[in-house]
């Protein structure tokens, strides 16, 4: 079964966003990302393009399938 | 005049809180419980938590319901209903069926017993929401 890896937290961290800002940004509650950083929500397709086009990165290098 | 902010579990957790001083009011008047002195007073009071159910959203900025929360609500809404419906099925069994014709159930009891299966609907919601958020809805193909 393909697994989904997510990086938001990398670089979240690396521009120094705090969970709640980047929330704001994207227009979502901060539980949201919460869940998205721990790997227990799978987002929309909107939604992770926003947070990409935050973080100035493709969709791909936020989030990784892997076997 | 900024208006603070209440999260969805607090906003859920407080419309459960009013519909348990409803309850807690509508027994209150009953005259069994020996209240009826009151009954103004306690009419006024109802009216007044029915009000502040309806308007909770503009006495407090409620939170946005985003996509997270909205599929965790579609998950609890279910839940809910069928909760709901199973009650009503029970209800409906005492009060229409024929089997329980000789059965008196009095107004003041149905009443009653809708308010108290409200307030468990209403709570049922409160906590189940509350519980999916803070657990998340978990994905099995998703892994950090």
């Amino acid at each position: 079964m393909a697994v989904l890896n997510t990086n938001i937290k990398e670089y979240r961290e690396r521009k120094n966003i705090k969970q709640s800002e980047l929330a704001q940004l994207v227009g979502v509650r901060r539980e949201t990302i919460v869940h998205l950083e721990n790997g227990k929500y799978n987002p929309s397709l909107k939604l992770a393009m926003d947070i990409a086009k935050i973080f100035q990165v493709t969709v791909e290098e936020l989030f990784e399938f892997t076997d | 005049m900024n208006k603070k902010q209440i999260n969805l579990s607090t906003q859920y957790m407080l419309k459960s809180f009013i519909i348990l001083l409803m309850l807690i009011l509508y027994m209150a008047s009953r005259e069994n419980f020996g209240f009826s002195y009151y009954e103004p007073v306690v009419s006024k009071l109802y009216y007044g938590c029915l009000l502040l159910y309806g308007l909770i959203g503009l006495i407090w900025k409620n939170e946005e319901i985003d996509e997270s929360a909205e599929r965790i609500l579609g998950k609890v809404s279910g839940i809910c209903l069928n909760a709901a419906t199973l009650g009503l099925i029970i209800l409906a069994l005492f009060v229409a069926a024929p089997m329980f014709k000789g059965l008196f159930i009095s107004r003041d009891l149905i009443g009653l017993l809708l308010f108290i299966l409200l307030f468990l609907i209403t709570a049922l919601k409160s906590i189940l929401f509350y519980v999916f958020d803070r657990r998340g809805l978990y994905n099995g193909s998703i892994k950090h």
